[in-house]
């Protein structure tokens, strides 16, 4: 393809697709449901790279996002994938 | 998952157009006579004030519901209309479906196949989630795809470009289509050719877009009101609708006369007109219906568009009681945490009391006293209304106090007036940012002015020169419990704009500090009396003797009001930046040392105390507490008050004054650059001029030429300022941070400098010219808007004019830019206004959603963030120095 691997460019944070098995636990200590959580596209460059990773991703999986903050160190965001 | 307390969500709304089986079924009754009242002044049936449509007099029933003024709420009629007309708010739909669908049997231009197609990924789109504008963007693209066939694929036939004469006149090929014709081709569509066009056959036909009835609104949405004179005058709507029946009416009577077909066609016109107007007074290509008295109806579209209309004026703001407002003027022998209110609005304004058995008594004492009462002259809060547990409320007077206040009983509320201490919020327009409305306490003052400590006006964006502001009297216990704790003005010394003060001393303040502790001045035993009669002292200063006499230094003064254990460092205002920073030993003393709240150098100016930038406000309100900060903001600014009054201050334009020497070397130094500028130009006409990288020839020029006179003018400055000296009352402000500016000094003293619109030299005006006294094509700095003169001398009308270029933009500039953030603010306070941060620190919306896992991603307060960041390393040293050296 020779596409570009957004996941390589230094503005794009860390995406890594959550095992099915942690995500009980990180809902809970989220204190939330799955449909509460923001929304990732599955056409969302990033996915797209995690599905070119780990094979297809399926709607209701969740994506952790990490990110560098200058107060913060490293927080952490999550997503739910969706298909548009 | 359902939310506690929830029963029912709403799961879709859906909306279509009414269906003129619809508006007959909805109708009360039908509309046929333009005659409103009869003699009698009773309404006519089947006339716009039928009964049947609600009743708006008292005493009158509703004959559909039976019910009175408060218990209907009014019912629809409808007008059956003579000839069809078009709905201006769907002629893009019209026009969409037009030309989309064959002219001769209607059917969408598309075959089967492609249509189909077409609804499934309609079908696909909305089952993956699409939302409405999705959905537009697709039929809008689907539609447009049908638009471009010439020939009908169903029937073959040719088809005709159709345009739409705005507002509301079809043609095709310049043949003028009537409302009627076009409903005729919208009864053809069939359903499932329109499903491919975004309408949905199951509730919606394309021929309910053209009229045949029209609904009309109950009385009660149009009240006729009666003037004084006895006079009805009925509301704009109902004027609209008379014009629409009177007009039907004509169009009918032509029509079934067989009058002319042109007779019949101009009516019909006109009808058109009304009922566009009707609806939208302000479609643009007609004009818009007016009043006898010439002004513009205000149709149904203006009723709810616009700052005027519903939703901006009664559905996003409301009116409310319990409120106040007049002019500001400033005290500053009030705390910060108060507010002055005349006399006159603390009796009008009112907290409501509820009686029990623990204040009853004190409560019948002031009902007694009546509404207005002094004590030796002083203003005691009267009662003005009390209510009864029933709901009746009592006005108070002189008269009727004492049996009142026999009758009170527990359970009652007693509506008193103001009381020094009440909490009430304060606000000024616009309210921008949280700091707009903050809580104060009341103290009543004579005048007719609401006053406020200076040290407020930052926060506010106030200021004297008539500015005016609204009080609200808070009305519950819990709202005042809140305000108190939330909003009091103490609780937002520290901004979270920016994570720094945005209350502290200002101007004058400023100065008198600067003359407190600028080289640590001695004060006299009289004048140290003088200076502490404005205030509360707790402790005294150091003194020194010299010559046998006693006196005071300025910065012991000063550390009087620090609190004990306050360690801090930092550079002033004044500070030059010195390649090598002496520290403690600055010889300008302008290196503030606090340590174990002792001044031990430097001098307190804006960054020490000033709003926005005051250090030691910010460290004292975030180490000690907002009382501390309170306290010590009313202190110094009273303190630099006492000490500005003792001295005296003054500026005048002999403060701009330069010596003639000085005069003549900024004048060479301007010569010089005019001249260079001259070469310049002239090395770029004779291509001599090297390109810089990025940059066209022409450009290069322009930007060395601002370089140059940026220059010129920041040399003329430094000549200036080297011969005004901190001896000169205009510098003393402009370096401590008072008021103005060093580069306002230099504009009033040297050269106004090089005038820019858009970054860039003026270039713009005649052919190749600025002005038609210049040659053409002319590049030098005088014909590109260099200004040599200041403001002392005055300017040349050349210079004048560039100037005003330059000041015009200013304006322009700050209009735009209101304007514009103004309705980015709106925008965002609509999305944002009912997210809230939760006890895990996650923002979330009020079905639960979470928008942020973390607020703002760390959780940091802005408020409590030092300038933003988590925490202050510079601040930590000092305070471990503090430490090691026995400190606290
Ligand atoms: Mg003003
Ligand atoms: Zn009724
Ligand atoms: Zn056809
Ligand atoms: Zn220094």
């Amino acid at each position: 393809m020779g596409s570009l691997n957004v996941m390589k460019h230094a503005m794009v944070p860390v995406h890594r697709l959550v095992p099915e098995n942690e995500e009980e636990k990180i809902l809970e200590s989220l204190g939330t449901s799955k449909n509460k959580l923001p929304k990732i596209l599955k056409s969302d460059p990033a996915v797209e790279q995690l599905i070119e990773i780990s094979g297809d991703i399926k709607e209701g999986r969740m994506v952790e996002i990490e990110r560098e903050s200058p107060t913060a160190g490293i927080s952490k965001a999550y997503r739910l994938v969706v298909k548009r | 998952m359902m939310r506690k307390g929830i029963s029912k969500r709403v799961g879709s709304i859906t909306f279509s157009y009414m269906s003129p089986e619809e508006i007959r079924k909805l109708s009360a009754t039908k509309i046929i006579t333009p005659d409103t009242y009869d003699d009698d002044g009773f309404p006519i049936d089947m006339g716009l004030m039928d009964t049947h449509l609600g009743v708006i007099e008292p005493g009158l029933r509703c004959k559909t519901c039976g019910g009175r003024v408060d218990q209907c709420s009014g019912h629809f009629g409808n007008i059956e209309l003579a000839m069809p007309v078009i709905h201006v708010g769907y002629v893009k739909e019209i026009k969409k479906l037009l030309r989309s669908t064959c002219c001769e049997c209607g059917r969408i231009l598309m075959t089967d196949e492609e249509r189909e197609e077409y609804i499934s990924s309609i079908k696909h789109l909305k089952h993956l989630g699409g939302d409405s504008l999705d959905m537009r963007a697709l039929t809008k693209k689907i539609s447009f795809t049908a638009q471009k066939s010439s020939v009908c694929p169903h029937c073959e036939a040719p088809q005709l470009k159709i345009m739409l004469d705005k507002p509301t006149t079809f043609r095709e090929d310049s043949r003028k289509l009537t409302p009627k014709e076009v409903r005729v081709r919208m009864e053809r569509i069939p359903d499932r050719d329109l499903i491919p066009m975004g309408m949905n056959p199951d509730v919606v036909r394309p021929e309910w877009l053209i009229l045949k009835v029209l609904l009309v609104p109950p009385v009660t949405v149009r009240p006729s009101i009666t003037l004084e004179s006895g006079d009805r005058s009925e509301d704009d709507l109902t004027h609209k609708l008379v014009d629409i029946l009177r007009i039907n009416q004509r169009l009918r009577d032509n029509r079934d006369i067989g009058s002319p077909q042109l007779i019949v066609e101009d009516l019909w016109d006109l009808l058109q007109y009304h009922v566009t107007t009707y609806f939208d007074n302000q479609t643009s290509g007609i004009p818009p219906a007016r009043h006898r008295s010439g002004r513009t109806l205000k149709t149904l579209i203006q009723r709810l568009k616009g700052k005027d209309g519903r939703f901006r004026q009664n559905l996003s703001g409301k009116r409310v009681n319990f409120s106040a407002r007049t002019v500001i003027s400033p005290d500053p022998w009030l705390s910060i945490n108060q507010v002055g209110v005349p006399m006159r609005a603390a009796r009008e304004l009112t907290v409501p009391m509820k009686v029990t058995t623990e204040n009853i008594e004190v409560i019948r004492e002031m009902v007694l006293k009546g509404p207005e009462p002094f004590d030796r002259g002083k203003y005691v809060p009267g009662v003005n209304y009390i209510i009864r547990t029933d709901g009746r409320r009592i006005r108070l007077t002189e008269t009727n106090a004492e049996t009142v206040a026999e009758k009170l009983e527990i359970g009652f509320t007693v509506e008193r007036g103001l009381m020094e201490g009440d909490v009430v919020l304060f606000n000024r327009q616009p309210s921008l940012h949280r700091m707009s409305m903050m809580a104060h306490e009341v103290k009543i003052v004579p005048g007719k002015t609401f006053r406020m400590n200076l040290a407020v006006c930052p926060p506010y964006n106030a200021d004297f020169d008539g500015d005016e502001m609204n009080l609200h009297i808070l009305q519950s216990e819990e709202s005042r419990a809140e305000a108190k704790v939330m909003m009091m003005v103490q609780e937002h010394i520290l901004s979270p704009r920016f994570g720094g003060p945005i209350i502290g001393a200002i101007q004058d303040h400023i100065t008198g500090l600067f003359f407190l502790t600028y080289q640590n001045p001695l004060f006299t035993r009289r004048e140290v009396v003088s200076i502490f009669s404005n205030l509360v002292i707790e402790k005294y200063p150091e003194s020194v003797t010299l010559d046998d006499e006693r006196m005071w230094r300025g910065k012991d003064i000063f550390s009087t009001f620090l609190p004990e254990d306050l360690n801090t460092e930092f550079s002033s205002s004044i500070c030059e930046n010195c390649d090598v920073c002496k520290g403690i030993e600055c010889d300008k003393d302008a290196f503030v040392v606090i340590e174990d709240g002792k001044l031990l150098s430097g001098t307190i100016d804006e960054s020490a105390v000033g709003a926005f930038k005051g250090q030691i406000v910010d460290k004292i309100a975030r180490d000690f507490g907002t009382d501390s900060a309170r306290l010590f903001i009313d202190r110094i600014t009273r303190l630099a008050l006492g000490v500005i009054t003792l001295k005296g201050f003054t500026t005048s334009i002999e403060d701009e004054d330069v010596p003639r020497e000085a005069k003549k070397q900024i004048k060479d130094i301007l010569l010089e650059a005019e001249d260079e500028v001259r070469k310049l130009a002239q090395s770029y006409n004779d291509g001599e001029l090297e390109e810089m990288p990025g940059r066209t020839l022409k450009e290069t020029l322009e930007v060395m030429a601002m370089q140059r006179m940026g220059k010129a003018r920041d040399n003329a400055g430094k000549i200036a300022s080297k011969h005004l000296g901190m001896g000169n009352n205009a510098v003393k402000m402009a370096r401590t941070g008072a008021r103005a500016s060093m580069l306002n000094l230099t504009q009033m003293a040297a050269a106004l400098g090089q005038q820019a619109i858009r970054g860039e030299r003026p270039s713009r005006g005649y052919e190749e010219r600025t002005l038609s006294h210049f040659k053409r094509g002319e590049l030098g700095a005088e014909a590109r808007g260099f200004v040599k003169s200041s403001y002392k001398d005055g300017l040349n009308p050349v210079e004048y004019f560039f100037h005003s270029m330059g000041g015009r933009e200013g304006l322009v500039d700050t209009a735009v830019r209101t304007s514009r953030s103004g309705y980015m603010q709106r925008r965002l306070i609509n999305a944002l206004e009912d997210l809230m941060v939760y006890a895990d620190e996650s923002v979330r919306n009020p079905a639960d959603t979470i928008i942020q896992f973390k607020y703002g991603e760390d959780g940091v307060d802005p408020m409590r963030s030092i300038k933003g960041k988590a925490i202050d390393m510079d601040d930590i040293i000092t305070d471990l120095k503090a430490f090691k050296r026995g400190g606290k």
